[in-house]
């Protein structure tokens, strides 16, 4: 036996796991400390502290004090600090590998603390790396790229320096009309000259003479009198429809430019609406006045929201990697956080997760006072589990509000249809020196309100879907004396600064990475009624003063118009005249010749 | 201080006979090419200290298979995850998947179980190699390897000699 045996081998076996077990059992709290802070540093993305962890073995769990989260986006700033985290572990699972505690008590959560020391890390010590954090800043500037309160200009502008460098219509219409005109009564006058006039008139009546003269020579001379005769009448008859065929056409073109004439002399102030319309305030432009003022806001509290939904995500699944079998009961690769290689999950008896905090007991220490919640099934394998994560958190007559309450429920049952919903009541919570507006040319404070909120809101199947409903009560708003900017100004800053309560109404939909986000209230109207009248009047008077200046500009040109005007009514007299002359020489040419031819039986 | 040193290397090669070095390497391997943090070289450390083995080959062994074993990673990636997901095995694994023994030595993941069952179905021929290896070593090269300067040099040192003196009172060579 002793060939093939070294007894010291044992002896010094021995010692080596009596040695490990030893160290285990001395630096084993350190060991569990130092382990959390690298894990949670590489997690978060940012610093995590730990000021102790006290492990115990029997029964098998672990306290932990003084524990730190530092913000990523913000490294002197704690995202959370809580004062103790104590919990036991199921020890059989453990020998699994399976962490799963039945209760976690985690006491004064605070969040948003203040740090000593920055807590930000080199980009390559966390998982994600920097490329991550890039593009979830890229995403939210996208988000609330709108900007803020942007004041509409209260001061009217200079009707010569719009003049200036506005082309006027209608000046240019009158232009038009002028040369048409011109070519009209040009065209007109050239058919005057063709058509007869009194001199063949004239002639026709010495005809007629002639005629009547032969008449008297028998009856071979009073046969050929009647040829002659209605050839006579034939042809007055003639000249008379041209001439009436022309005053018909020119009755008509004459209409045509006196329409023109009307819709040129009404240019001028339609022409005036418009440049008005361009350059002023219109009451359609103050109705987003909610948006302006609450808009950044929401954006920005819908931003925080989706940032802290995107950090629990990995609580909430696991990412896996197939391994070839798609039933459920077929094994499944899932990829492990840290170890190289992956975990081939199999059939359980009873299936468990490997990670499962089955309830937390939570107490939080914010500013408003304390709140305490649960939070229940906890865990990123919630497929195995077959429960959704729960939380609910409460708060009741805390400093700054009356009561506060937080529900939760995040549904990753079945990964691919999965459903996050949260709902938020809050009821009375004083609201103090909220800026809404920092332009310097109109600042705008909520000094003070009290605020009850209800909010409703939920991922569902990777879409965003929520509505916030908010009412302000005893509004307070401070907005300064706006001096020089006009009567609009002035009534906006009475309007805002007389508002008593707001009900506002918000929601938000679409993907997560660039939701629409979409706020309106009663201010809208508040605003937009009290400034509406102040705008139509400043408005009014800029319009006046426009039309006046236009109609200064085109009364040379509508001048000229009405001489062409006056020059087409000439030829219209003309054409009515030569029409009387050929109607009354026809109707003599009818009368007296027929009159004057006498029988002999 | 040398004479510690020298009991060390005396210790370390008190096992010298090739089946003993050969043992050790075959250890070495497994210990090696598996991640070391496994349950199964718990067991391994325990043979290679309680069993009359060569220990320095053991440890020179460690080192190197272990160097080894990070690039054959991938090469126990895939035939790892192809034994666990091999159907024909898929109701033998379900059984171990619930005992904690199989959960602690993670047999389920792909590198351990492909590393193991390397390192398994190697250590017979590499037993049989290394014997072979070093017979023919210490028949054709030992004594040009003693005849060499390096070891002339090594052999006149002070570590050697009180390496010999040691030696000389255990009686092992």
């Amino acid at each position: 036996m002793n060939k093939w045996i070294r007894w010291q081998g044992l002896v010094l076996f021995a010692s080596i796991v009596g040695l490990i077990a030893l160290f285990w059992f001395v630096f084993a709290d350190m060991i569990v400390r130092l382990a959390i802070e690298k894990t949670g540093t590489k997690l978060a993305g940012a610093k995590v502290e730990l000021q102790k962890a006290d492990l115990s073995l029997m029964p098998v769990g672990l306290r932990l004090e003084g524990l730190k989260v530092t913000n990523p986006d913000k490294p002197m700033e704690n995202l959370f600090e809580l004062e103790t985290i104590s919990f036991g572990l199921d020890g059989p699972r453990l020998f699994k590998r399976q962490v799963i505690v039945n209760e976690m008590t985690v006491t004064g959560l605070r969040l948003n603390t203040p740090r000593k020391s920055s807590g930000a890390i080199r980009p390559e010590e966390t998982l994600a790396g920097a490329s991550k954090k890039a593009a979830k800043s890229a995403a939210e500037k996208a988000l609330c790229s709108e900007g803020g309160f942007s004041v509409p200009s209260f001061s009217v502008p200079d009707v010569k320096e719009i003049l200036s460098k506005e082309s006027l219509e209608s000046l240019a219409r009158l232009e038009s009309m002028k040369k048409d005109m011109e070519d009209e009564r040009r065209k007109w006058q050239e058919r005057l000259k063709a058509l007869p006039d009194k001199q063949a008139f004239d002639e026709y009546k010495s005809r007629m003479e002639k005629l009547k003269a032969s008449s008297k020579g028998g009856l071979g001379g009073m046969v050929g009198s009647a040829a002659e005769v209605q050839s006579l009448k034939r042809d007055i008859e003639q000249d008379v429809g041209k001439i009436r065929d022309a005053r018909m056409e020119f009755e008509k073109a004459l209409t045509d430019a006196r329409e023109r004439m009307k819709e040129a002399r009404a240019a001028p102030i339609a022409e005036a609406r418009r440049l008005a319309g361009k350059y002023t305030l219109t009451p359609s432009g103050l109705k987003k006045m909610t948006r302006q003022l609450f808009g950044l806001r929401l954006c920005e509290s819908v931003e925080n929201a989706l940032a802290w939904y995107r950090r629990v995500q990995p609580l909430l699944e696991r990412s896996e990697v197939k391994t070839g079998g798609g039933s459920k009961d077929s094994p499944r690769a899932v990829k492990p956080l840290r170890a190289p290689g992956v975990d081939v999950r199999f059939k359980e008896e009873n299936p468990t997760p490997d990670f499962l905090i089955r309830k937390i007991l939570a107490s939080a220490d914010l500013e408003s006072g304390n709140l305490k919640g649960r939070v229940e099934n906890l865990t990123p394998d919630q497929n195995i589990l077959g429960k959704p994560l729960t939380v609910d958190f409460k708060g009741e007559n805390l400093a700054m509000l009356k009561s506060v309450t937080f529900d939760g429920r995040f549904d990753h049952i079945h990964p691919v249809k999965s459903s996050d919903h949260v709902e938020v009541d809050l009821r009375g919570y004083r609201l103090t020196g909220q800026k809404l507006s920092t332009d310097e040319r109109f600042p705008v404070t909520l000094a003070a309100a009290i605020v009850d909120m209800d909010m409703d809101a939920g991922i569902s199947e990777g879409l965003l879907d929520g509505v916030l409903t908010a009412r302000f009560g005893s509004v307070e708003m401070e907005v300064p004396k706006v001096s020089g900017q006009g009567p609009v100004a002035k009534a906006l800053a009475s309007a805002i600064s007389g508002v008593k309560s707001i009900d506002m109404k918000a929601g938000f939909s679409g993907p997560p990475a660039n939701p629409e986000i979409s706020v309106s209230s009663n201010l809208d109207k508040v605003v937009h009624d009290a400034v509406a009248s102040a705008v139509k009047g400043q408005a009014a008077q800029f319009e006046e003063k426009l039309r006046g200046a236009i109609t200064e500009r085109v009364k040379g040109p509508l001048g000229e118009l009405d001489k062409n005007m006056d020059g087409l009514a000439g030829i219209s007299a003309q054409l009515k005249d030569r029409l009387d002359l050929g109607s009354n020489t026809l109707a003599e040419a009818t009368k007296g010749l027929s009159g004057g031819l006498k029988l002999p039986f | 201080m040398l004479r510690a040193i020298a009991r060390l290397l005396k210790v370390l090669n008190s096992e010298n006979e090739p089946g003993q070095i050969s043992a050790a390497l075959v250890f070495s391997i497994i210990a090696g090419l598996t991640p070391i943090m496994s349950l199964h070289n718990i067991l391994v450390i325990l043979l290679v200290t309680v069993l009359r083995v060569n220990m320095s080959a053991f440890i020179l062994g460690l080192a190197l298979f272990s160097a080894i074993g990070y690039i054959l990673d991938p090469l126990f990636h895939g035939l790892g995850l192809a034994i666990l997901t091999a159907p024909a095995l898929e109701g033998l694994w379900n059984t171990l998947y619930g005992s904690a023994l199989f959960r602690i030595e993670r047999f389920n993941n792909s590198i351990v179980m492909g590393s193991l069952v390397f390192s398994l179905i190697i250590s017979v021929p590499s037993f049989l190699g290394f014997n072979f290896l070093i017979r023919k070593y210490r028949e054709h090269v030992l004594e040009r390897v003693r005849k060499s300067g390096i070891m002339q040099a090594f052999m006149a040192s002070k570590l050697y000699r009180t390496y010999k003196t040691v030696s000389g009172w255990g009686g092992a060579e």
